[in-house]
């Protein structure tokens, strides 16, 4: 914790107020009017909670840290404040009591954590509950909010797929539950509205740039979040019913703090390149593989299309590709300012950013995000009438080339001609060279705009009743335009404008919910008891249509549909989603100490065939202080000590919409003037709820008034009645049918976090926190895995993140040919042969995080790491001897170095025998290898403006690097991207400034 | 309040999360009960037959990857594609190109079997009208079959849409699937007449199934059969005839066209003008074989008006030039042809010489040399004449979905014109392998096709 109090109190007072009952109370005769202030010492604290112990009463200090309330003389006031620690005060008759609260040397104390519809505190969760603030996010420059996660948690494993501005990530929250790949996203919540994380982008106009589509969490501006909480334990999701079975990600927005208008200024800029490339083949090595390759394979006239080595391109030209592909510079320029203020009854918050990124790419492409944030919250004179709205809105826009250039940068022989003739223009040197650039002509535009909207409404129908409504609303669009002009193709087709296509994609999703609910609460004697019961309707729809127009009169005009000749309906999606439930929570505490927690959902979805439409879900958590008991409370050296754990079910239904329905859909296939009618999918009506059984076990421990805490979490989820698009050979006319599958996957592992504060001095501090991971996962039961169509995929007992592939088991030394491990002894090396289990799930992963303040100056630093094995350069290298370049590991083959070489000889194809050998020994196990990385994820540095020196103005000035340095023995450019297609994770360096007035 | 929220939510509840279709979607019941949606989805068949899977003039499709993967075209592209594996008979059972075929075919047998089923329950389309519809379904599932039986050997031969059972079903022999496909012909020929449903002969008749009839018994050296069905097609003389000018051979209008796929999209030409064409040399893709070219004769016609050079410094590159259009044009004018009457001429040539009518063979091949602007043949004995007869096919139907891969793999020929120009050439080389990913999917389908 730091000593900027003002900044704590403005985040968190608002957070604190709400969950706060506070009730109006009648002047008795014997009561006393006490008043007083509460500081910290020097500067007073505002919107400190200030109750009479054993009630419900209670005020909020204003914002000079006044307050007065009406108490018996008898009486004890609790005063607390997040971040400090709370204190109790007899009254013994005095009118005022100044207040002074000490900070809480720990976080851990009565930090409110956000559990969607109820907050707790980590002193008294009983469940699995992670959590980031923006201080965490702050300095880092990121795109996409799970940026910010990476390391920071336990259980939570997120990899960067793409280092392109909008490029996604890929989020686990303990492991894969799903055998159905897209089956494994979390729940998102933004503000109480949830928020889908299906793409409305068409892979038609984003394919070759992006990993994946578009990903929609891009439109959240993350320095508008205050914090995310990942609830991962059944105790957590349970009442996220049938969409919690993969963990629930809730993202809280900023909200007004203050009382005084406050405005606050940020300004950043990054620069970026790509952290990891692959030393490539020079022009003399790779001619030398080219020759030795048509040489094996008996060829000593090159054929005429060798243009690299029959004498068409010069032979002692040499380029650094990546360096000229992917070797740019991005930048990024972020502004954000904000407006906050209002008084006791009505706070506010106004901010705006504005942000532009470019790529590594040649060009001058951008992507910009503006994003609009506003938060208002008022509650009436009696308190007994809140209602707080958020409006987050932002838009995004990209102009992209519709190509990712690293295949190029790593394929393109280093003796291809130069990209532009001297004139400027494109250099297709004859024909003969397909420029990379080219594609570049054809651009990728994107346009999105995201507005949610959420407004609680709340009311105290008695002291302890409250009625809660919250009312979300989140509209969604998207457009995307991708342009191939007939410039991108080489000259030789001799293609004009009339063959120039613009594919344009249109996305909109709408989606309200309304969720009424009632919170009780009531105390009597050493009894706590909470109670909630709510009730959900939500409704979605999506639209989605691309198109396509052919042919423009010139390639000028190619941005307008109305232009083409031709325009053609690529697809049409239309889809409507509801969905109902019934929730509700118990909570129950016993002398401070024991707790338990019991939540429940009953849900139904439109997304099952009418049996199957309802389902119930549930959890039990309960928790232990024990260091709250009377033989431990006075021990000097265990400061905090609990033990919880739960137990309950959950659910999926991300399987899209109608599948259990059999339709025809309007295809976008045109038949003689007739559009025609296409059946959609193969369906089976009875398919139902995939779900999920969690456990957890967990102890939470605190030393030394807390400087030392330590959390160990104990998980397991086991994840049935498993329902998946089964793959089907194309015989049946389709790859899949959704059903349910008698499989059964276990998850289970081992979390721990630890937290220590090493220095605590007033100049000096130093905290530590450190997470890791130790996922287990295992495919438990899978009844008619033999003869069904996973039986090549999976195996009983193993991980379901394996490859089964062929055996490596060296070079024939004669022949100079990979050769295999014959499984099934019938001499031959078939399909049948891919017997061998790669894993290449995570073995353990975590994170390093060390925070150093001295005086002004303050130090971060995160290293995140990981063990796993994955694929490696093999699999996504051509044939070594064709026409692409090579990984200079590919120097080291037959005959040269004998068959302990690692590649076999070279061959331009010819060698069928040789050819098959490598596509078996890129889906063999030497194509996949050790991928584990140590990196140092984050590292800042920030000087906070000493107080005075420019008046009323605050703030202090960073230099923040991400992706600095990383330590792996990764075959290949990235091992977190693990891809030679897609542009890795960038290294970035970046400078900002945040002032408060 | 606690029971207002219940009341409210259960009796919401099934009605709140009961959704229409949204209005893109029929089910499947609905399609068949009106004869508009029900031919909406034949179209939807006709064309994917024309955007993917064997058909296509799209470069997976065979007359591009036949054409490679005999002597009609030389591969020029560069970077490794799919298409230079066929060129080099480097095929392995991973060629993306290979699996489409077969995976596209598939998923077109299955719409046309979903058109069969759900025609048997639909009293509300009328009888004539739904023989039309189940006669088309039956040709299509005849055409996509025998393609895929050519081509990869024992093949499932798939009649239902049962997805349980064809997700595990065998391989037959190749001699039952050919069976089966005559006996889906016969069928869709009780079914179908000479009238076309569809102006431009865009969808099959009678003529379009007994072409396919005369081929098969052709391939099944079923001469007299062969030569029945060809002859037929040729005495329908007010509705074919050999289209003398060549230009004008493989316009949408052509007299010798028996069926033919729409472009689609109005104003739309072939895909094969597209993928074939190049203006400037080296070509992206392939060309037409130095072998090829100079087999026209000096005085044919067709290698003036079917055969286009490009010329850059002194290399001379050729490409196929039967269609011309490589563009969109105002109108659509060229359709991709699929079955012609010149090849039901040669077939019947072939049937007769074979059947010892050496002078009705010797007229019909004529018939086709004097329209390439060539003298009668020369060829006396059957075994010349026969040599003639395929010298001719090769000439007339070269890059039209491969029949001279077919016609060099039936007449036993492969191995002796394409060992010397193919140096991977083995006799494995004729049968694609099946796709790999349709074995670990279906181990039923083991074993894959011998040598691969």
């Amino acid at each position: 914790m730091t000593k900027n109090h003002t900044l704590c109190r403005r985040r968190r007072i608002y957070a604190g107020c709400l969950f706060f009952l506070s009730l109006s109370l009648t002047l008795s005769a014997q009561d006393l009017l006490v008043s007083g202030q509460v500081t910290d010492g020097q500067l007073p604290i505002s919107g400190a909670n200030v109750l009479i112990k054993n009630s419900n009463t209670g005020v909020v200090s204003d914002f000079d840290g006044r307050y007065t309330i009406t108490a018996r003389p008898t009486d004890s006031l609790q005063i607390s404040y997040l971040g400090y620690t709370t204190l109790t005060i007899p009254i013994q008759n005095r009118s005022t009591i100044n207040i002074t609260l000490q900070e809480d040397a720990t976080a851990l104390g009565e930090v409110q954590i956000n559990a969607g519809y109820y907050t707790t505190t980590d002193r008294e969760k009983t469940g699995s509950i992670a959590r980031v603030t923006a201080k965490d996010m702050e300095t880092q420059p990121i795109t996409n909010p799970l940026a910010a996660l990476q390391g920071r948690m336990a259980g939570v494993n997120i990899t960067q797929n793409s280092g392109i501005p909008g490029g996604g990530f890929n989020i686990q929250i303990r492991g894969i539950n799903s055998l159905r790949s897209n089956g494994n996203a979390p729940l998102y919540i933004v503000n109480g509205v949830p928020y889908s994380s299906q793409s409305l982008g068409s892979s038609l106009t984003s394919s070759g740039l992006l990993a994946s589509a578009t990903s929609p969490l891009n439109s959240i501006n993350p320095s508008d979040i205050e914090s995310i909480e990942v609830l991962k334990d059944a105790d957590a999701t349970a009442i996220y019913g049938s969409r919690g079975a993969n963990g629930v990600v809730l993202i809280t927005t900023k909200s007004g703090t203050s009382e005084k208008t406050a405005f606050s200024l940020q300004a950043f800029t990054s620069l970026g390149k790509v952290s990891s490339k692959m030393e490539m083949m020079d022009t003399g090595q790779y001619l030398a593989m080219r020759r030795e390759a048509y040489a094996n394979d008996g060829i000593t006239s090159y054929p005429v299309n060798a243009y690299d080595i029959n004498g068409v391109w010069s032979q002692t030209k040499n380029t650094d590709w990546a360096k000229e592909l992917i070797g740019g510079t991005a930048y990024i320029k972020n502004l954000r300012a904000g407006m906050s203020g209002g008084n006791q009854q009505t706070r506010f918050l106004l901010s705006g950013t504005y942000r532009t990124e470019s790529t590594v790419f040649p060009g001058d492409d951008t992507y910009a995000q503006a994003a609009v944030q506003s938060s208002v919250s008022h509650r009436s004179i009696n308190d007994r009438f809140k209602v707080d709205l958020t409006l987050n809105y932002a838009s995004n826009k990209s102009n992209i080339q519709a190509n990712d250039l690293t295949t190029q940068a790593y394929r393109l022989a280093p003796n291809a001609p130069a990209l532009y003739n001297e004139d400027g223009s494109l250099n297709w040197e004859n024909g003969t060279f397909e420029n990379p650039l080219a594609n570049g002509l054809g651009k990728y535009t994107n346009r999105s705009k995201n507005l949610i909207a959420n407004a609680v409404l709340s009311y105290s129908l008695a002291p302890n009743l409250e009625f809660r409504t919250s009312l979300g609303y989140n509209d969604m669009d998207l457009k995307e335009a991708r342009t191939w002009p007939s410039t991108v193709y080489n000259p030789v087709y001799g293609v004009t404008s009339s063959s120039s296509i613009l594919t344009l994609n249109g996305g909109t999703r709408n989606s309200w919910i309304v969720e009424p609910q009632l919170h009780w609460k009531h105390t009597w004697q050493d009894h706590e008891l909470e109670v909630l019961l709510g009730t959900t309707f939500q409704s979605e729809s999506t639209e989605m249509r691309t198109q396509r127009g052919t042919g423009f009169s010139s390639n000028g005009l190619i941005n307008s549909i109305g232009a083409a000749a031709t325009v053609q309906i690529l697809a049409e999606q239309l889809s409507e989603y509801r969905y109902q439930a019934v929730f509700g929570r118990v909570n129950y505490k016993f002398k401070d100490r024991y707790i338990a927690n019991l939540t429940g959902r009953r849900d139904g979805s439109s997304r099952f065939g009418p049996k199957n439409r309802f389902a119930n879900f549930g959890a039990i958590g309960a928790a232990w202080i024990f260091s709250r008991e009377k033989f431990l409370e006075k021990s000097s050296f265990l400061s905090f000590g609990k033990l919880r754990g739960s137990y309950g079910t959950t659910g999926s239904d991300q399987i899209g919409d109608y599948q259990f329905l059999d339709t025809y859909s309007v295809s976008n296939n045109l038949y003689n003037g007739v559009a025609g009618l296409q059946p959609t999918r193969l369906f089976s009506p009875n398919f139902g709820w995939e779900t999920n059984t969690k456990v957890e076990l967990a102890a939470e421990l605190g030393f030394l008034k807390d400087r030392i805490t330590l959390s160990s979490a104990w998980y397991q989820n086991r994840s049935s009645n498993q329902l998946v698009g089964i793959p089907l050979p194309a015989t049946t006319g389709f790859n899949n049918i959704q059903a349910n599958l008698d499989a059964v996957i276990l998850n289970r592992g081992l979390e721990m976090e630890l937290r220590t504060l090493n220095i605590d001095k007033k100049a000096l501090s130093w905290s530590t926190t450190a997470n890791l991971t130790i996922p287990n996962n295992r495919l438990l039961r899978f009844d008619g895995l033999e003869g069904s169509t996973y039986a090549n995929t999976y195996v009983i007992g193993e991980p379901v993140d394996i490859i089964k592939g062929y055996h490596f088991t060296g070079i024939d030394a004669d022949s100079g040919i990979y050769q295999f491990e014959d499984y099934n002894g019938d001499g031959l090396i078939t399909s049948a042969d891919r017997q061998f289990i790669s894993d290449v799930s995570p073995q353990w992963f975590g994170g390093l995080n060390n925070r150093i303040a001295y005086k002004n100056w303050e130090l971060e630093v995160l290293f995140q790491f990981v063990r796993q094995d994955g694929r490696n350069y093999i699999y996504s290298s051509n044939l070594p001897g064709t026409m692409t370049n090579m990984p200079i590991e590919v120097l080291d083959h037959w005959p040269a170095n004998g068959e302990n070489a690692e590649i076999q000889r070279y061959t331009t194809g010819l060698n069928s025998k040789a050819f098959s050998a490598y596509f078996r020994y890129r889906t063999s196990n030497a194509a996949i290898s050790d991928a584990s990385y140590i990196r140092l994820k984050s590292l800042s540095l920030t000087y906070k403006i000493p107080k005075n020196l420019l008046g009323p103005v605050s703030g202090s000035i960073y230099l923040q690097g991400q992706n600095l340095w990383t330590l792996t023995n990764y075959k290949g450019a990235d091992p977190e991207n693990q891809s030679l297609t897609f542009l890795p994770p960038l290294r970035q360096l970046t400078m900002g400034t945040i002032f408060n007035f | 309040m606690v029971t207002v929220i219940l009341g409210l939510s259960l009796l919401g509840c099934t009605k709140f999360i009961e959704v229409d279709l949204p209005v893109s979607q029929l089910t499947g019941p609905a399609v068949y009960q009106d004869q508009t949606t029900a031919t909406a989805a034949l179209s939807d068949i006709y064309a994917r037959l024309r955007n993917n899977g064997v058909l296509t003039g799209n470069p997976d499709g065979t007359s591009m990857v036949l054409g490679l993967y005999t002597d009609e075209l030389a591969y020029y592209g560069t970077g490794t594609s799919p298409l230079e594996s066929f060129f080099t008979h480097g095929l392995l059972p991973s060629n993306t190109y290979a699996s489409s075929l077969w995976s596209n075919s598939y998923g077109q047998v299955y719409a046309a079997n979903a058109l069969l089923e759900g025609l048997e329950n639909s009293p509300e389309i009328p009888k004539s009208a739904t023989h039309q519809l189940q006669g088309e379904a039956l040709f299509i599932r005849a055409v996509l079959h025998f393609y895929l039986v050519n081509l990869y050997g024992d093949i499932p031969f798939i009649t239902t849409t049962d997805y349980q059972g064809n997700a595990q079903v065998q391989r037959l022999p190749a001699s039952e699937v050919m069976a089966h496909i005559i006996g889906d012909l016969e069928a869709a020929d009780q079914k179908l007449t000479y009238g076309y449903p569809a102006q431009n002969r865009v969808r099959a008749n009678k003529g379009a199934v007994r072409a396919l009839l005369a081929r098969a018994h052709l391939y099944l050296e079923q001469w007299s059969l062969a030569d029945m069905y060809a002859s037929d097609i040729i005495g329908q003389t007010a509705l074919y005839a050999v289209e003398d000018d060549l230009d004008a051979a493989f316009l949408k209008g052509s007299i010798s066209t028996i069926w033919q796929l729409h472009p689609g999209v109005s104003g739309a030409n072939t895909l094969q003008g597209k993928i074939f064409s190049f203006s400037s040399g080296p070509p992206a893709i392939a060309a037409l074989t130095q072998d090829l070219v100079s087999s026209f004769g000096e005085n044919d016609l067709r290698g003036q008006h079917w055969v286009k050079s490009v010329t850059q410094g002194v290399q001379v590159w050729y490409h196929p030039y039967k269609y011309k259009l490589t563009e969109n044009t105002g109108v659509s004018q060229e359709y991709s042809i699929v079955l012609r009457l010149e090849e039901q001429i040669l077939i019947r040539a072939e049937a007769r010489a074979n059947l010892g009518d050496s002078d009705g063979a010797k007229q019909d091949l004529n018939t086709i040399r004097n329209r390439a602007g060539l003298e009668n043949t020369t060829a006396t004995t059957t075994m010349q004449l026969l040599a003639a007869i395929q010298q001719e096919r090769k000439l007339e139907l070269f890059t039209e979905f491969g029949h001279r891969w077919f016609d060099l793999k039936r007449n036993g020929m492969a191995e002796a014109v394409l060992s010397p120009i193919k140096p991977a050439w083995e006799p494995k080389n004729l049968l694609f392998p099946l796709p790999e990913s349709e074995l670990l999917l279906n181990p039923n389908l083991e074993p894959q096709n011998t040598g691969y």
